[in-house]
């Protein structure tokens, strides 16, 4: 009688799965639970991972939601400057799930935090849940105010709208709001001139509370959108910095461990969530820091096409991602090729 | 103490470098397999100096390269024989196509600015009378595609290992730790110094010689540098994990300079290249099928 692991598949040995193949060739995917065809209509949001990933499906010419579209007459560099078309709605960087599962209830009416604005430095007034959505800020309180309603509005249509919600979590570090318990992109005092650092506290997600958000966040988008699938993925980019009283890669990998597990709990628990392996493509040893610019944060073009590669390979139906056109007889000219001697020897003839 | 005699192509620098790293105490000669015939003149004169060696270091090679004696003949007359592989792999350079004079068994071809190189597409735009500047805009991602460039790296590894000495030297796991390197490849003829250093440790270990320990990559350079290099297109080597470049290098000897040749002039070169050979007796099979079947990109 046999070990166990006789009968698993080649994908679950690390030689045959990973030591022994070419690092392009790296494909962590394993039966995915659903695929993504024509008639989808796909959302992203998440970390800055994710911005890599709506440029690439855009590119791609799948049917992207853009559900907070720029006002009629804004110049396409103004608009993109003022984040239109970043992500679907115009929510800036979600990097933690307890801020997805806010924003699903600040959308829908659940969650009315009072959070008072923020100041930039030059004076304009910053939506603290974006706070880098509109250079400068807004001019005035109610102008942010206004213009988060209609924001809100659009997260709501984007919703009930789509068909597959792509989400990259990114951090389990944030920041809360004392008072409301409303969690922020960014620590007061960073992109704000800091006047409201005293109302916000420092927090750092764990296993528990992220599983709890993943699980909460897909039950609420069915409940108003039965036909919505979930893809999770976890960003590669490490920690920019740590708040807590460690170093900051013992603190990224604390971080992306949690996050990788609650994705992976997650998906055995919740129907029509799947998880894409993003991390493990760009950090797996085999690749080594080949995906990374010099900063080792910032994942490059390259990178991101690999993600993207398997992405479609394994998520896009009909996208085998495989090359077609001519075939390449390259066995002759390689016979031939054997022949060939070098300048050098040429003079010698 | 062993004497030994290495016979190679242009792996050879490389070879002798290596050799000499990692067993210092071996007595070593070495030719270009080119070179034989100037070097002993006469067969039988080559075969006595072989005699004279311990043990021989030869890659497989034909009769066309020397008094019409193959590397068997060698082996004959040697004590001892140790063929090694050489690596060719195209698959970093699809686009790379060899135009050799009809039935002139491989002896003379059309030379490019990177010598015995051509690329595909040039000749392509060539042949369609292409303005180089429209040449130029074939080298893409989407016209890659159509062509089937992407397509033409399993054909490259099984050629590599279709040699039987490549896979007795174990070229199928070397290729891994190559490939994690980059670009193992200046061109589809000459491979960088690690894969080079690698055949040269496998030849000690298969002669029974001491393989010394020691990190060889740290001291020794390529003497193929100076050769072609090709570069490995940034839409073909993003489907590797790589950076990817569109300079070509020509061969410079000597204390020459190198020139480094953009796109644009490398295609204008080549076409001069062209104008300069009867292609009709030169044939490209490759590209003579894209215009036979209306290829059109």
């Amino acid at each position: 009688m046999g070990n166990p692991y006789e009968a698993k598949p080649a994908h679950a040995f690390w030689r045959r799965a990973v030591a022994q193949i070419p690092p392009f060739a790296l494909d962590p995917v394993v039966a995915p639970p659903f695929t993504i065809g024509p008639a989808d209509t796909i959302a992203t949001a998440g970390s800055c991972f994710a911005q890599h990933i709506s440029r690439s499906l855009q590119s791609q010419g799948m049917r992207y939601l853009v559900a907070e579209a720029a006002p009629a007459g804004m110049a396409e560099e103004q608009a993109h400057a003022n984040n239109y078309g970043t992500f679907s709605a115009r929510y800036g960087n979600l990097y933690t799930t307890r801020q997805l599962v806010q924003l699903f209830d600040r959308a829908h009416g659940a969650f009315m935090p009072e959070v008072p604005a923020w100041r930039a430095a030059g004076g304009g007034v910053l939506d603290p849940f974006r706070p880098q959505i509109q250079p400068g800020g807004f001019a005035t309180e109610a102008e942010m105010l206004a213009d988060r309603e209609r924001h809100l509005a659009a997260v709501r249509a984007m919703f009930a709208t789509l068909t597959v919600f792509i989400f990259t979590l990114g951090l389990t570090e944030g920041w809360r709001h004392e008072a409301s318990g409303a969690v922020v992109p960014l620590a007061p005092g960073v992109a704000d001139d800091g006047g409201s650092r005293g109302e916000f506290s420092f927090v750092n997600f764990g296993f528990v509370d992220t599983h709890a958000d993943i699980l909460a966040f897909a039950e609420r988008l069915r409940g108003v959108n039965r036909a919505a699938r979930i893809i999770l993925t976890v960003s590669p980019v490490p920690l920019i910095a740590t708040f807590e009283d460690r170093h900051v890669l013992t603190s990224t990998v604390y971080s992306k461990s949690v996050l990788h597990a609650a994705c992976i709990e997650a998906q055995a628990r919740a129907p029509g969530l799947a998880y894409f392996p993003s991390f493990e493509i760009v950090t797996a040893p085999i690749n080594r820091d080949r995906y990374f610019e010099a900063d080792l944060r910032s994942v490059n073009q390259i990178g991101v096409e690999h993600v993207m590669r398997v992405f479609q390979r394994h998520f896009v139906a009909g996208g085998a991602g495989e090359p077609a056109g001519q075939a390449l007889h390259l066995s002759r000219e390689i016979d031939a090729s054997r022949h060939i001697i070098c300048d050098e020897e040429i003079l010698d003839r | 103490m062993k004497t030994c005699f290495l016979i190679s192509n242009c792996h050879l620098g490389g070879l002798v470098g290596g050799i000499k790293f990692h067993n210092p105490d071996v007595r070593l000669d070495a030719c270009h397999v080119w070179n034989l015939a100037t070097r002993f003149g006469t067969p039988e004169h080559l075969l006595d100096f072989i005699r004279n060696f311990d043990t021989v270091f030869t890659m497989r090679f034909g009769a066309e390269f020397m008094f019409g004696i193959n590397s068997d003949v060698i082996a004959e007359a040697a004590k001892e024989t140790v063929f090694y592989p050489t690596v060719n792999f195209a698959g970093f350079h699809p686009d790379v196509v060899y135009l050799f004079e009809r039935d002139s068994n491989y002896c003379r071809f059309v030379v490019s600015p990177l010598g015995p190189f051509n690329s595909a597409l040039a000749l392509y735009g060539f042949r369609r009378g292409y303005s180089v500047e429209r040449t130029a805009g074939l080298f893409r991602g989407e016209v890659y595609d159509q062509l089937g460039y992407f397509s033409g790296w399993e054909e490259a590894v099984a050629g590599l290992l279709a040699d039987r000495d490549a896979r007795d030297f174990g070229f199928e796991s070397h290729l891994l730790h190559w490939l994690r390197q980059g670009c193992f490849m200046y061109n589809p003829q000459h491979p960088r110094l690690g894969p080079v250093l690698d055949i040269a440790r496998e030849i000690l270990r298969r002669a029974d010689l001491a393989v010394l320990p020691g990190h060889a990559e740290g001291y020794l350079a390529s003497d193929l540098v100076p050769g072609p290099i090709w570069p490995v297109y940034p839409e073909i080597a993003a489907r590797f994990g790589l950076p990817g470049d569109m300079v070509f290098k020509p061969e410079h000897g000597g204390q020459a300079e190198p020139h480094y040749h953009r796109l644009e002039t490398f295609l204008g070169k080549s076409f001069e290249a062209f104008g300069r050979y009867d292609l009709d007796d030169h044939p490209c099979e490759r590209v003579e099928g894209w215009l036979r079947d209306g290829v059109d990109v």
